[in-house]
């Protein structure tokens, strides 16, 4: 982009994770955006410390004495903006820290308005804590009594199609009225109102006095036609003022920086980057981001600026690991671990990690069993996000994901310790992509900095894409198929690399296959799939390609989807050694 | 700049301070100052409140709008059941009344809406000592003196009672064996906790606690499961007690010790913890909730390859090191007590606290 930068604004970025709290430094240097400096340090919203500001600090002292530049005044406040070589131009905070939202959903029908108003409540850290509509057999008193015991931090009313159903929505949001009522002052929710838009200022007449109250268009203001960008807006406010209640030192943090920065669930932020990168990559392919975080997961996918956030909050790789064995029985489990432990010994693990999720694995062992459960807790994740994957897509694949192009990765799991074949057959595993995709990891979590950054300073954030921060791992063609059969070729592959270099190649089910392509080089591709295998054109469609070096290569997949791992643990293990010697180790 | 690491306390006497905090907002019932035993109820709430509808306009049969007008109890009256909420007079009396003792919190519209009656929930202190801090409607912070041993994971029960150690070695699973009538009411302490069968004997005395080191984490569906405090000091699987806890714990044998077995939740700041009170005419030290880490420090090491491990820091090498296994972290040196010489990662460690 030859957009000039003489006048550059310096943006900081600080990102309150669950465990970890980054302080980022972006400045022009040469003409473009950079990340100057980046420091790190131990969230403290929790205990022992239980107060916000010390980890922000900590982090913000680390990039002061990197980029030798006083980002604070006498009073420890951020100087906004910057004056005299000191402070910054721009803030932008994201924070994923705190115990998740607890949301009830309230709506008129379950699988039409509840359902988009549960979608709404993923978009953020929200559990849900009750979910009421016509079928649920309550009645008025089991609704005020299911709100009033879930203490809700947010309520989400929708319902009514536009000119479609009032009675039942006005019902509804009287029992929520009433239980809000119930409530004390001070601990009532705030309740959002996104159903039939004819209903607002009834709806605003009932609840305004009683809980803070906030309107947005609807949420599904035709059957099958869902919008959730403008309530979002209006959750992100709930967001913002139940975290400043909730987490300790926020808000006398944030005060001197309120309208001079910019404050967002780090989930929301990581998917409009994601939602932004598929305006711009290739329209006939969507852009999928996963963040694994300790407590909660992000899986963000959008296709030409549209796209689906679902947050998995409560799962993660750090306290919400034993949430795993909500979905993935200890079996299967057995079945991803490269070595052998015992079931129980591994349920040990996901314990001990939830009492320490800071702590870091020591030795090959520990961290091989550290990224076998990240798949599971990967693969969990976006199988729930691909439920609400739009129709057309789902219906195009069946079960298999859509293509995407790139998958964008970020995590601790993926970028600590691990080697780039390690965090590779991580996500491999954990997605099981379909076509070809490349997979680029975020080294620094800075996806929703720049996400975060968005409005303020757009040039920022594709000028920072552009950089060594972000590593192309590889680029991947997955034969996806069903077959059974292991060794039966299911994809011949010709190569030329863009210095000269000419070869053939056939992927076996059950094979995984690399073709070393260094950064800077490129490849083109004829690709030619067998027995009905699916690589990116369609089922049994052959099709060229032009591929770019990364640190792994080009990759080949002929594992099937779902990959398919024998009955037995014992004769999984192999499997999973061999396919990661085959990636390079 | 130094780093911070939690502490872990495992000090034979020390001042403890101690939050005891409603789930819900509620009500304190004691005041500051006041001295209070472990089974003293020191605050309370309505964990679940139940609020009755009772549609007057449908039972009159009337329209809403009309209905108002037989309603014959007010916002905040108290009713008991059967009592008349509306009447309709005329040739047939209506009466409709009150399905349950409670209070009118809202009548009109057609409708009555009342709050049921029921017995709060009781906060109580779990360990003897003086309310130092009253924090309205969510709780009160006790001190008292005594050894504190912290925990790892509770199963939400608290007890007061006397320790009684069961097996010899930290490091030593309880038996079903080792469970006789005689145990019945007692603190029982034991280095490792693998076995269900023991959680079913446990309950069958019933004993008030039982403490162990570790606890295989399969069991815990069956420990939240107990009528009784389930407190593991260490964290899950089969290492057993750390030496220190044990030793704490076996000399306390026949003294009364409070055993909080709370569930962990660092963002509510609560963690498990053993008090045993004892008389002291000294003002012992009240140790930090978080530590520097510096060379002399005394700290626990939480993953493996040396869970449970206790050590003191030789030194802090400057920025980042890579381990092994490739991870790259802020690291610290720590000689064991064993002797050997280990280099972990500063997040894998605790502060300890012994004295």
């Amino acid at each position: 982009m030859a957009t000039s930068l003489v006048d550059a604004d310096s943006l900081l970025a600080i990102d309150v994770g669950s465990t970890h709290t980054r302080a980022m430094f972006f400045d022009a240097v040469e003409d473009r955006y950079r990340l100057v400096a980046m420091g790190v340090a131990p969230t403290t919203a929790g205990a022992p410390r239980q107060d916000v500001r010390v980890g922000i600090r900590q982090a913000l002292a680390q990039v002061a004495e990197v980029t030798g530049r006083r980002l604070t005044g006498n009073d420890g406040q951020i100087v906004v903006p910057a004056e005299e070589g000191a402070g910054v131009d721009q803030v932008v905070i994201t924070l994923s820290a705190g115990k998740p939202l607890s949301i009830v959903v309230a709506g008129v029908l379950p699988q039409v308005s509840v359902r988009s108003a549960r979608r709404l409540a993923e978009t953020i850290y929200g559990r849900l804590a009750a979910r009421l509509h016509l079928n649920d057999r309550l009645g008025m008193e089991g609704r005020i009594n299911a709100v009033v015991r879930a203490r809700p931090d947010a309520v989400i009313l929708a319902g009514g199609l536009e000119n479609g159903a009032s009675q039942a929505v006005l019902q509804m949001a009287e029992a929520v009225g009433l239980a809000a009522y119930l409530i004390p002052e001070g601990r009532r929710p705030e309740v959002l109102f996104a159903g039939n838009s004819h209903l607002q200022e009834r709806i605003k007449e009932l609840l305004e006095g009683i809980a803070p109250f906030y309107t947005a268009p609807n949420v599904q203001p035709a059957l099958g036609e869902e919008q959730l960008g403008p309530a979002q807006e209006a959750l992100l406010e709930i967001y913002r003022r139940v975290r400043e209640r909730q987490i300790p030192g926020l808000q006398d943090w944030l005060a001197p920086l309120r309208g001079r920065s910019a404050f967002y669930p780090t989930s929301y932020a990581f998917g409009r980057m994601v939602r932004f990168l598929s305006r711009v990559y290739d329209p006939s392919k969507g852009v999928l981001g996963v963040d694994v975080g300790a407590e909660a997961v992000t899986v963000a996918a959008a296709w030409g600026g549209e796209g689906v956030l679902k947050t998995v909050a409560g799962l993660g790789m750090g306290s919400g690991l034993p949430a795993l064995l909500r979905h993935v029985s200890a079996a299967r489990l057995a079945r991803w671990l490269p070595i052998e432990v015992p079931p129980d010994d591994v349920v040990d693990y996901l314990y001990n990690k939830s009492l320490h999720p800071e702590s870091i694995p020591l030795t090959d062992e520990d961290l091989a069993v550290e990224q076998a459960l990240a798949r599971l807790v990967l693969r969990t994740a976006v199988q729930q996000a691909w439920r609400d994957f739009p129709v057309q897509q789902r219906q195009a694949f069946g079960a298999w994901l859509p293509y995407f192009e790139p998958v964008l990765a970020s995590g601790s799991v993926l970028t600590r310790g691990a080697t780039p074949a390690q965090a590779l057959l991580t996500l491999l595993d954990g997605i099981q992509p379909s076509g070809i995709t490349t997979f680029v990891l975020d080294d620094n979590h800075l996806l929703p900095a720049l996400g975060a950054a968005a409005d303020l300073n757009p040039v920022l954030g594709v000028q920072v894409l552009e950089s060594h921060h972000f590593v192309p791992l590889a680029t991947v063609i997955t034969a996806a198929h069903r077959l059974a059969k292991t060794g039966a070729p299911i994809l011949r592959l010709r190569i030329e690399t863009s210095t000269g270099e000419k070869g053939k190649l056939e992927l076996k089910t059950g094979q995984l296959r690399v073709v070393r392509l260094r950064p800077g080089q490129t490849a083109t591709l004829e690709i030619q799939p067998l027995r009905g295998s699916d690589a990116g054109f369609g089922p049994g469609r052959r099709g060229s390609a032009v591929v770019n070096g990364s640190i792994l290569g080009l990759v080949l997949d002929g594992r099937g989807r779902p990959i398919a791992l024998p009955k037995d643990a014992e004769k999984c293990r192999p499997l999973h050694r061999q396919w990661l010697e085959a990636l390079g180790g | 700049m130094s780093i911070e690491r939690p502490v872990v306390r495992v000090m034979p006497l020390a001042t403890i301070k101690q939050p005891r905090m409603l789930p819900v907002p509620g009500r304190v019932v004691v005041n500051q100052g006041q001295a209070v035993s472990a089974t003293a109820t020191v605050a309370e709430a309505h964990l679940e409140p139940h609020y009755r509808v009772v549609n007057i306009a449908q039972a009159l049969k009337v329209p809403r709008s009309r209905a108002d007008e037989y309603i014959t109890c007010r916002a905040g009256e108290v009713v008991h059941q059967g009592d008349a909420l509306a009447e309709k007079k005329g040739v047939v009396r209506q009466i409709v009344r009150s399905p349950v003792d409670g209070e009118v919190v809202v009548a009109g519209e057609g409708q009555v809406l009342l709050r049921e009656y029921r017995e709060p929930w009781e906060l109580a202190a779990g360990l003897p000592g003086k309310v130092t801090r009253v924090f309205p409607e969510r709780g009160v912070e006790l001190t008292t003196k005594g050894t504190v041993i912290d925990g790892a994971w509770g199963n939400g029960k608290l007890a007061y009672g006397l320790i009684h150690p069961l097996t010899e070695a930290a490091d030593q699973p309880i038996t079903p064996d080792l469970l006789s009538v005689e145990l019945r009411g007692l603190v029982l302490v034991g280095g490792v906790l693998d076995n269900a069968r023991v959680l079913k004997l446990a309950e069958d005395l019933p004993a008030r606690a039982l403490i162990v080191g570790t606890m295989r984490a399969t069991l815990i569906p069956e420990a939240l499961q107990a009528s009784f405090a389930v407190l593991v000091t260490d964290g899950f699987g089969s290492g057993g007690m750390n030496a220190r806890a044990f030793r704490l714990l076996t000399t306390s044998a026949n003294r009364q010790a409070a055993v909080l077995a709370e569930a962990p939740s660092p963002y509510e700041g609560r963690r498990p913890v053993i008090a045993v009170p004892l008389t002291s005419a000294d003002f012992p030290p009240e140790p930090p909730s978080a530590a520097p880490i510096e060379e002399g420090t005394t700290v626990r090491i939480v993953r493996a390859p040396y869970l449970g491990a206790v050590g003191t820091v030789v030194s802090l090498p400057e920025g980042m090191v890579r381990f092994a296994n490739g991870v790259r972290a802020p690291a610290v040196d720590v000689r064991l007590e064993s002797g050997e010489r280990v280099t972990v990662p500063v997040a894998n460690v605790e502060v300890l606290i012994q004295s």
